[in-house]
């Protein structure tokens, strides 16, 4: 089952293509107007969101230029404002970001093969742009930074750093070398600066992830591999000063008692260490191929010395909760995919898995009778199993795990992937967006959070998609599930403010879209 | 495209009235369905004769917007908006008849008066024969003077054609030759063919409503004329252009309100249920609009332009003898009390919960053992409780919006923030106060079951 959440610029544009005009012996001004919805999506400041935009082309003003408006919704759906400017007419809108005073747009030229960053005030003037211009390798580098692997609610490459700017962060590709670039632009003067890591890259292949921020430092995780396709990546920990773009530190997170790969960071209140959390592996451990141990939290210094480490092994700790096999499996939920880990205002952490794991495929062992060997399907098949969270105290020791059943999804393996590590397979699950996790939200305090994900049951009382919460405040669980019945040709789920979802549903009869923001319980 | 000609402003708190007596409870209006039947009977023959008079080449353009104001009349049927009761009928009757009885050159309109149970305030000609007073707007008034100058400008714009002068006018721009050329030309334009297009409706639109404005002044001055012939006071037109002006301030302190009706002593108010949202580019939405495009957009003059206009020659249309009130100031002050109620009701009637708790709760302030006022907040409360379980809350209250009035806008900020359990929890000991005291009321009792079984459900 493919997931019910999906890209709000896909459905504008369905939408747009649905529209007809009406002959009429006699014009009016309706039937001559022509706009063209060219994207939309999801405006987040940091990790909550906090309203949409759609972006039209409102005009064309000659061959190569179009005029463009750009629509904004807030997080309750009320139009706030219209920002009017003329452009290229090949560009597209890749990224919104907001910081409390300022909108700043990700424009991509696909065409002209240019990344434009351009910032909007309150009174939709526009208060700075910067353009970059990319090699057709980087170009094909952000493409595929935008495909299918980004998930709902989140922004891939722009981010917003408090009320201080933006930081953007985007793969290049100079020579031989597959690198990265990051920028970070002052909302509040003229200013900006640009980290290029290709300058003093040793290694064939670097990439970076934004990790979050500190008053004073940008984080990232970037990892690095010597050769491409052979060697080991190597996970490190940057970290950028703000005022300057040097670089403050940069440290192997390889280095310790065992392999770290951060998922997240934390700034930690009234000190100006940094909290990590993501999953570890053994010293010699091989992180695309081998499962991982548990889950770890590292405490670092504005400088990057790790001023503190705990480690909850899924054997041990975790597994006093959830009971594994030697292999690292949960009983009837197999291996589990940590999508995210994030600490709460008071002081726990959670982390949001799903299960996984590997089944023999009647279809496929089928095919590959009937074809000779020669079936493009496997003999094994994915299935996806349950939700599991595991909850910590603010020492981060394992205060609990709890599985949320949902009912089992196949996801059929191509030929000659039946045998490939859990954490390969768990990357191709997500690449294909087979997980049923659709989103987590929380508030920028972190004061509660909702997790959201879809599934399809097949009981006597309901037959259809339904999605589900799993929300947390004030100190409490709760869960919560929408039958997605309509009388609309079509229903979409999309992340909104936090604990709520945005419900969008096609009328086709009509030609009409509505848009309803649902409270989650 | 909706014929709203008058007094068209947006719903403010109510201004505190005094009544001699505090209701106990409250018994909805019966409308007499026999002679609203024959009022939409009348409106929909009166429309076919209107629609078969029509001649020329754009016949079938304004039939159809006969045929749009029509549907505009019916869904107010449907929606039971319209009031017909014995007692407010011959109230409206009496007070149009003063009207009448000196100023025969109306009696011959084909003029039907109704009474709406919206809780905007606003009056409006629809062009055809139907003028609609709103209870929003006829509870916001102090006297029947302030009453029958609203009638008397209503009556002008029909007395003066300006509904349907205005639909020809829009269809004779729209469809004349000069303005299809136009509209042909750019059709076929590749460039700068919507600029071209917002520049011709920009001028439509400003001729429209400059237009409006002019109808607006011209009704003002009419209405006077009139009002004059009868024995209700002028000076009152300037009073109720007064009362236009702040109407749409925003008075009742929905906090205040909130923090002291649900604090009850098992669930107490929390002040996280008051967390405001963070604004976002919390500015006008249309940043396209010109200051001075904005004025040209108006459909009104401001009220202060009005007063200036009618006040050099209020006194010479004055006189001593005139009286705020001629027909009966009892059933004008029990009126208004009875519409706050049904605008409460009405707004409960069409799921309009959030609007409906508002209401429910500025006439709490003033009838705090009011049975039946006590019953709706439980009963939105109620209603919250089970559409927020399907999921289904944003269809029965409005969203916070930083465009909208500031304290409904805390309470809509107020539902968003409770949860399922509190809108059980808040519902069932707001009613459990009064347990005892309206025991006897079955409509109490009923919504206090419900509410004690969503409580203990949740």
């Amino acid at each position: 089952m493919k997931s019910t959440t999906v890209k709000l610029l896909t459905i504008l544009c369905l939408v747009f293509l649905c529209k007809t005009n009406f002959g009429q012996s006699k014009l009016s001004i309706e039937n001559v107007r022509q706009i063209y919805i060219r994207n939309s999506g999801e405006i987040m400041d940091g990790e909550e969101l906090k309203g949409y935009f759609t972006f039209y082309v409102s005009d064309k003003v000659d061959k190569k230029t179009n005029q463009y408006t750009v629509q904004i919704l807030d997080n309750n759906l009320n139009k706030v404002k219209d920002i009017v400017f003329e452009d290229d007419k090949n560009v597209a809108i890749l990224e919104a970001s907001y910081n409390g005073n300022s909108i700043m747009f990700l424009f991509f030229n696909d065409k002209e093969k240019t990344l434009e960053y351009r910032a909007y005030g309150f009174d939709g003037k526009q208060k700075m742009t910067y353009t970059k211009e990319l090699n057709k390798r980087s170009r094909n580098l952000i493409e595929e930074t935008y495909g299918s692997k980004s998930e709902e609610g989140s922004n891939e490459a722009l981010f917003s750093i408090g009320d201080k700017g933006f930081t953007t962060v985007f793969p290049i590709k100079e020579g031989k070398y597959y690198s990265y670039e990051v920028n970070f632009f002052f909302t509040d003067q003229r200013k900006q600066w640009v980290y290029e890591a290709a300058e003093e890259q040793e290694d064939k292949w670097c990439s970076a992830i934004f990790l979050g921020a500190t008053e004073t430092t940008v984080i990232f995780e970037v990892v690095k591999q010597k050769r491409l396709l052979t060697g080991q990546p190597h996970s490190w920990l940057l970290g950028l000063d703000i005022a300057t773009g040097k670089k403050t530190f940069e440290i192997s997170t390889e280095a310790e008692d065992y392999k770290f790969y951060p998922m997240n960071t934390s700034a930690i209140a009234g000190s100006s260490n940094v909290l990590l959390l993501g999953t570890y592996y053994e010293p010699d451990g091989k992180v695309m191929k081998d499962a991982s141990l548990g889950l770890a939290t590292w405490t670092i210094d504005g400088t990057g010395k790790i001023v503190s480490k705990k480690y909850n092994s899924w054997e041990n700790e975790i597994g006093k909760y959830l009971s594994l096999d030697k292999k690292g499996r949960v009983a009837d939920v197999g291996y589990i995919y940590f999508h995210k880990v994030l600490q709460t205002s008071d002081g726990n952490f959670f982390a949001i898995g799903e299960g996984y794991k590997k089944v023999v495929s009647g279809l496929g062992v089928a095919a590959n009778i009937l074809g000779g060997g020669r079936s493009n399907i496997s003999n094994f098949k994915i299935k996806i199993t349950d939700l599991v969270t595991v909850q910590f105290n603010s020492k981060f020791e394992v205060k609990g795990a709890q599985i949320y059943d949902k009912n089992n999804n196949s996801f059929e393996l191509p030929a000659g992937a039946g045998y490939l590590s859990p954490h390969t397979m768990a990357l191709m699950i997500k690449a294909e967006r087979n997980f049923d996790y659709d989103f987590t939200q929380t508030n920028k305090e972190h004061s509660r959070f909702s997790v959201g994900y879809h599934d399809y049951e097949r009981s006597k009382d309901f037959k259809g998609q339904t999605f589900n919460s799993i929300s947390y405040d004030g100190g409490k669980i709760t869960t919560d599930r929408i039958e997605l019945t309509s009388k609309a040709k079509w229903l979409r789920v999309f992340p909104a403010k936090t604990g709520s979802i945005m419900i969008m549903e096609y009328f086709k009869k009509d030609k009409r879209l509505e848009m309803r923001i649902e409270k989650m319980n | 495209m909706r014929f709203i000609f008058c007094f068209l402003f947006l719903i403010s708190s109510c201004t505190t009235a005094l009544f001699a007596q505090q209701p106990a409870s409250y018994l909805p209006l019966k409308d007499d369905s026999v002679q609203l039947a024959l009022i939409k009977k009348a409106i929909k023959d009166n429309y076919l004769k209107d629609s078969t008079s029509i001649t020329g080449e754009n016949k079938k353009y304004t039939v159809n917007l006969y045929r749009e104001r029509i549907g505009f009349i019916n869904e107010m049927f449907d929606a039971k908006a319209f009031i017909y009761t014995a007692e407010t009928n011959n109230y409206l009757t009496s007070l149009v008849n003063e009207i009448f009885k000196t100023n025969p050159a109306l009696k011959n309109l084909g003029t039907r008066f109704l009474f709406s149970r919206a809780y905007w305030p606003n009056a409006f000609s629809t062009g055809e024969g139907t003028i609609v007073f709103n209870i929003g707007l006829f509870s916001k008034l102090d006297n029947e003077s302030q009453v029958i100058f609203v009638l008397c400008h209503e009556l002008s714009h029909l007395y003066l054609n300006h509904s349907n002068k205005a639909i020809d006018n829009y269809i004779n721009t729209l469809y004349s030759e000069e303005f299809q050329a136009k509209l042909k030309a750019l059709k076929k334009k590749e460039f700068e063919k919507n600029r071209e297009l917002d520049k011709l409706e920009k001028g439509m639109v400003f001729s429209s409503r400059r237009h409006g404005r002019q109808h607006e002044a011209e009704a003002d001055s009419m209405a006077l004329v009139f009002m004059k012939n009868t024995g209700f006071d002028t000076r009152e037109s300037l009073a109720c252009l007064g009362i236009l002006d702040s109407i749409d301030k925003d008075t009742y302190n929905t906090e205040e309100g909130l923090r002291s009706i649900f604090n009850a002593v098992d669930y107490p108010f929390q002040s996280k249920w008051l967390k405001k949202e963070q604004s976002f580019f919390s500015v006008s939405a249309d940043n396209n609009v010109t200051d001075k495009e904005e004025d040209s957009l108006k459909t009104h003059p401001d009220c202060k332009v009005r007063i200036a206009k009618l006040s050099p020659g209020i006194e010479k249309l004055s006189s001593a003898a005139a009286k705020k009130f001629l027909v009966d100031e009892a059933a004008f002050n029990k009126l208004k009390q009875t519409f706050a109620f049904e605008a409460m009701k009405f707004c409960f009637d069409n799921k309009l919960i959030s609007r409906c708790l508002y209401l429910a709760m500025e006439l709490y302030k003033q009838y705090p053992d009011n049975a039946y006022v006590v019953t709706s907040i439980g009963k939105c409360f109620n209603l919250f409780y089970e559409n927020q379980k399907n999921h289904t809350l944003n269809n029965i209250v409005s969203l916070p919006s930083p465009l909208g009035e500031k304290n409904y806008n805390t309470l809509l900020e107020f539902i968003q923030n409770i949860k399922l359990q509190d809108m059980a929890g808040i519902g069932y000991f707001f009613l459990k106060q009064f347990e005892s005291r309206f025991a006897a009321d079955k409509d109490f009792a009923a919504a206090f079951a419900q509410s004690k079984l969503n409580l203990n459900t949740h």
